[in-house]
């Protein structure tokens, strides 16, 4: 008697425990070998970063990259070469940055050497199996040969990456100041579903508290480098990166100079940022030289919306008005 | 008999746990929906910012360079160079021709007002325009007309209502008088360097002929 009440008290139990889970599992994608054919969600940086080129600055930017090795000990866990990932995202851009073969600028205006690395790894915690904070080997050779995602396949773990870019003056061959980027992405893995994700932090973009789900750490290292490289020629072009992408944290020194340079600007230079702004905020304008109603009209909304006097007037509180994300 | 009621009592448990206990996976229970009222969104409107033309004072002192030809054919293309100086600023680009008509060249519907620190092709910077010199006096030998420049700190909220006798008096420094001191021809200033600048408008002014 006793054996039967005992079955059924374990019975009840496992529908207890098992009969009212619910968690859904999830299937996300695991990217597959060719790292370039990753697109994410934020690949459209580098699109729109072209035309941010052409409306700011006018002529093409030229760029050496120059070897971006992984600096950390962390040795079989990441690609040990990202140059290629990095020159790839250059050149994915558009026609206003021109990726240079070597690093002869003789003859060319704005151009830079893009020096960096991949300067942080740590596995900040891991369940399930022994934290491996970063390792101790030293940089190989083996270009995009690694295996995190291996290393990855049955633990959860959350992974912080660095990666660092330091631009020089092709022609004089010093550090170009206050133009260095510093971004980390930190990879969420979790175990029981193949599932991904991660959110960025660093000197010019910023997800607080918005992870995304995505493809894993290939992806993750592709966005890293897109935002970083979209940051650093922000810097080195002084245009407004930080609108190109929700979270993007804006630049002082950039701001000032476009603020100041504003007011030195002809008109029609004028009513041409403006309305670049303006559709960038979501306006529906044409990009243009010349006032017409319907960038009168869309100036009028925009002013009235942020407290401005609703009127056409082109002031340098406008456009920094406009610069804000 | 006591053996039947020993299984029937976890299974009523177990049957009431499947019905009751996951309760949180049954959908939730319908909410009468409830109809907000559609308001207007009011934007508070605000007042334009700037100054009147009897607020503008100068100082008397011509701080805005402004260059150009002194002498134009009738039909000839008008341009002239404008300089602030480094001063930031409104700028308006008013004429006074010699019948005493004035007139706002810039800003125009089609090129807005904007805030300027540097030097500039007029009209050329300041969007389309084409301005031509003419003649309106018949049978004399030239025609004047003055060009004047305003670069004010703030907007000029009446620019269009501005006539002659306004002009000249920001240009000879508006309603401030200087404590000078004049005596045989020479002018002495006795606070010149104690004085604050308190104008608020900078001025260049060109004239030029038509033939």
């Amino acid at each position: 008697m006793k054996k039967i009440v005992k079955l059924s008290l374990v019975a009840l139990s496992m529908v207890l425990i098992g009969g009212c889970t619910t968690e859904p599992e999830v299937k996300l994608d695991r990217p597959g070998s060719h790292i370039d054919e990753i697109k994410t969600q934020y690949t459209t940086v580098l699109e729109r970063t072209n035309t941010m080129i052409q409306v700011f600055n006018g002529e093409p930017m030229n760029i050496y990259v120059d070897t971006i090795e992984n600096k950390t000990g962390a040795r079989g866990k990441l690609p040990a070469d990202i140059t290629d990932i990095v020159k790839n995202s250059f050149n994915n851009i558009g026609d206003f940055v021109t990726l240079i073969y070597n690093d002869n600028s003789e003859g060319l205006k704005n151009a830079y050497t893009i020096n960096g690395a991949i300067t942080q790894y740590d596995v900040i915690s891991s369940k399930d199996k022994g934290v491996n904070a970063a390792g101790t080997g030293t940089v190989g050779k083996r270009h995009n040969r690694w295996d995190a995602d291996g290393s990855l396949d049955s633990e959860e773990q959350t992974i912080k990456l660095g990666i660092m870019f330091n631009p020089s003056d092709m022609h004089k061959g010093n550090y170009i100041a206050k133009t260095s980027t510093r971004n980390t992405v930190t990879i969420e893995k979790k175990s029981s579903a193949n599932e991904f994700a991660f959110s960025i932090l660093g000197s010019g973009f910023g997800f607080n508290n918005a992870v995304t789900k995505s493809q894993g750490i290939h992806a993750s290292i592709t966005v890293l480098v897109e935002l970083s490289v979209a940051e650093v020629l922000g810097k080195l072009g002084k245009f407004p990166y930080w609108l190109l992408l929700p979270g993007g944290k804006v630049n002082r020194d950039v701001l000032n100079y476009l603020s100041h340079k504003f007011l030195r600007e002809p008109l029609n230079r004028k009513i041409q940022l403006v309305s670049y702004l303006l559709a960038l905020h979501g306006k529906n304008v044409q990009i243009t030289r010349l006032m017409n109603d319907q960038l009168k009209q869309a100036i009028i909304e925009y002013k009235k919306e942020h407290g401005f006097p609703a009127d056409d007037t082109l002031s340098k509180e406008f456009y920094v008005s406009l610069l804000k994300p | 008999m006591k053996k039947k009621q020993y299984f029937k009592l976890p299974i009523v448990v177990a049957t009431a746990i499947f019905t009751i206990g996951c309760s949180n996976n049954q959908a939730p229970k319908p909410v009468k929906p409830t109809v907000a009222p559609n308001q207007p969104q009011t934007i508070a409107s605000v007042q334009p910012k700037g100054v009147t033309l009897s607020q503008l004072n100068s100082g008397g002192v011509t701080k805005l360079s402004l260059r150009g030809s002194h002498n134009y054919k009738q039909g000839e293309p008008i341009q002239f160079i404008v300089d602030t100086k480094g001063a930031e600023g409104y700028l308006y680009i008013v004429y006074s021709d010699s019948k005493g008509e004035v007139g706002v060249l810039y800003p125009n519907p089609k090129s807005p007002l904007s805030e300027i620190n540097g030097k500039y092709i007029f009209p050329r910077d300041f969007g389309t325009m084409a301005i031509t010199a003419t003649k309106e006096c018949k049978g004399c030998e030239k025609d004047k007309t003055v060009i004047y420049a305003l670069l004010s700190k703030e907007p000029i909220l009446d620019i269009k209502n501005i006539n002659q006798s306004q002009l000249a008096t920001i240009v000879s420094g508006g309603a401030v008088q200087s404590n000078g001191a004049k005596t045989k021809g020479i002018s002495m200033d006795l606070d010149a360097g104690t004085q604050t600048d308190n104008s608020n408008v900078n001025i260049g002014v060109l004239e030029f002929f038509v033939k």
